[in-house]
């Protein structure tokens, strides 16, 4: 593969990818209130 | 304690047992044919790698946003799409009408292409399509789909035999519920669908062109970054790949408990879309740069997007691929796992939105709407026009329909009926990851004028020029005629009394959970409704 075209392939899947791993990290960390967890420090979008 | 809406005969709602449930069927709901065969091209036509920054863009302030609007709406007012905006407002019931029904239009022919892929998969094994691209293009549309034009009821009895049974499998995982039904499908073909899917990506990496193939795909342009048109492009794609805008985020919500993390849920959704859209991307785009390396003729003009993609392009390369044969099992299976999670979320929109009008079972609800749906698939998709059919409502439905309502939806809600801080506080009330003043910006100014941008250009398009050239009739019937009936459906559906004692204005206070007792406290809400104070024991 050419580079440009390489380095792309990477920042995509390490954005996307990246950005799953991320979702799926805080939904772990959150749980439904009635789990027994109390919800960790707010983030805003 | 009875709650007052058991009291009045109304029965409980369905729930998903654990939001992971939820979370399984939204990504099933999500991830569709949409992935594998629009996505590649749309990021290869508007900049290829470079695609990376409107896609992300589109992704963080129109994806996500509208998602959690859905979510908000559905669990909120813990309805189908028209309960819910009846709940709203007596004057906003016709919008979910109008969702229902694109997605009754939707699913009438969505579930023909599942058929086509069974067909095809069975096809595999002996790969009657022949070698060349030219040879599966004559054998698609000549040969397997008969194809013809204008008004008719030709039937290809192979394709409505397996019409048949995907509709028997759809109608009988609905008849079987929301949590064994639908999260019980979820949970079973979404990690098959991956697991499957990253096999077939993994083996295209090694075949002869896949390198050349990725170069095709992820190269930058940057110049294309300043045009307009392919920042469309990305909120398009972000748009109806998500399943956002029509009713199915909102039913699949409306069936969580009162206390779910939303936008949690929300995130792992939406990046999961994302993630294997990129996933079917390289696979794709791998395999074909293999079909363009080989003797089948093919070159990168002529493979594209769409059905000509699974239907034309794959079956001619899984002929000149080693293993041919498995790989085309590997591949139609995909499309049929991905389809119909897709399917069987656009069917419940309609199923679960009659079932709350008439306050009957799901069964009653599944036989006496799910069937008559699959008559009309029946008559309409298994024909000789039934490509034709499918092209024009699929563009009718999706860049007029659904384009058209969520910008109805949105502005109805954030302008009209200035519903929109409500919402903000109450996913805010239930979820670990909060919205705030940037949110409601995208819901009611950016997202407003893209989707206003996209629907105006494509009227104008349509009146200037026959969409693919179709006869003017017949695309006054299954295109303008089938969105003028929509839209008296939608009135007409709105006029009619609801069944049932249900609350039908403002979010009902309590429902048949036990988990939601303080649910309501602190949450901004009309007067009207009070929040209910029963303790645990009471529940």
């Amino acid at each position: 593969m050419d580079a440009p075209a390489l380095i792309m392939m990477v920042l995509f899947l390490l954005v996307i990818w990246g950005g799953l791993v991320a979702s799926i990290m805080h939904y772990v960390a959150n749980p439904d209130a009635e789990d027994g967890a109390p919800p960790s420090l707010p983030r805003e979008l | 304690m009875t709650t007052p809406a058991a009291k009045a005969g109304t029965r409980p709602r369905e729930t998903f047992s654990r939001r992971s449930v939820f979370v399984f069927a939204a990504i099933g709901s999500a991830v569709g044919l949409g992935n594998i065969w629009r996505f590649p091209f749309v990021a290869y036509d508007n900049g290829g790698g470079a695609f990376l920054i409107p896609y992300l863009v589109a992704l963080l302030t129109a994806g996500l946003p509208l998602l959690f609007f859905d979510y908000a709406i559905g669990h909120r007012f813990r309805g189908s799409a028209p309960l819910s905006f009846r709940r709203m407002n007596r004057f906003a019931e016709p919008i979910g009408w109008i969702q229902v029904l694109v997605a009754f239009v939707i699913a009438v022919y969505y579930a023909v292409i599942i058929g086509w892929a069974a067909c095809y998969a069975w096809f595999s094994l002996d790969q009657r399509w022949g070698q060349t691209y030219e040879e599966s293009a004559t054998f698609f549309l000549e040969d397997f789909l008969k194809m013809g034009s204008g008004f008719g009821v030709d039937f290809v009895p192979m394709i409505a035999i397996v019409l048949v049974a995907v509709w028997v499998i759809t109608l009988g995982v609905l008849l079987a519920g929301v949590q064994k039904g639908i999260g019980g499908t979820a949970l079973v073909f979404v990690p098959l669908l991956v697991v499957l899917f990253a096999a077939l990506v993994i083996r295209s990496l090694f075949l002869d062109g896949a390198m050349e193939g990725l170069n095709k795909f992820f190269t930058p342009n940057w110049a294309v970054l300043t045009e307009p048109s392919v920042w469309i492009a990305a909120y398009g794609q972000i748009f109806f790949s998500l399943s956002v805008g029509f009713g199915i985020m909102l039913t699949y919500s409306s069936y969580l408990k009162r206390k779910t993390n939303l936008t949690s849920s929300g995130l792992v959704v939406g990046f999961s879309n994302s993630a294997f859209e990129v996933l079917a991307g390289i696979g794709v785009f791998a395999t074909l740069g293999f079909l363009v390396s080989t003797s089948a003729g093919a070159g990168w003009d002529d493979v594209g997007g769409g059905p000509g993609l699974a239907f034309i392009a794959f079956p001619a390369l899984i002929s000149q691929m080693p293993g041919g044969p498995i790989w085309g099992v590997v591949f139609f299976i995909c499309l049929i796992l991905a389809g119909l999670t897709s399917l069987i979320s656009i069917v419940e929109v309609v199923i679960s939105s009659f079932q709350d009008k008439i306050g009957g079972s799901r069964t009653v609800a599944t036989l006496a709407i799910g069937v008559p749906m699959a008559v009309i698939s029946l008559v309409l998709m298994p024909t000789e026009q039934g490509l034709q059919n499918l092209d024009i409502m699929d563009k009718f439905s999706n860049n007029l329909g659904i384009v058209g309502i969520a910008l109805i939806a949105l502005c109805s809600v954030m302008f009209v009926l200035r519903l929109g801080p409500q919402l903000r506080d109450h996913l805010n009330s239930v979820s670990s990851w909060k919205v705030g003043t940037f949110w409601l910006f995208c819901l009611a100014v950016l997202t407003p004028i893209v989707l206003a941008y996209a629907l105006i250009t494509t009227i104008i398009e349509l009146i200037n020029e026959p969409y693919e050239g179709y006869d003017a009739a017949v695309l006054g019937v299954w295109g303008w005629g089938m969105l003028a009936t929509v839209l008296v459906l939608s009135v007409i559906l709105s006029a009619l009394p609801w069944r049932g004692s249900r609350q039908l204005d403002g979010p009902p206070s309590v429902d048949d959970d036990p988990s939601d007792y303080t649910y309501e406290e602190g949450l901004t809400r009309p007067a009207a409704t009070p929040a209910p104070t029963r303790s645990p024991k009471e529940a």
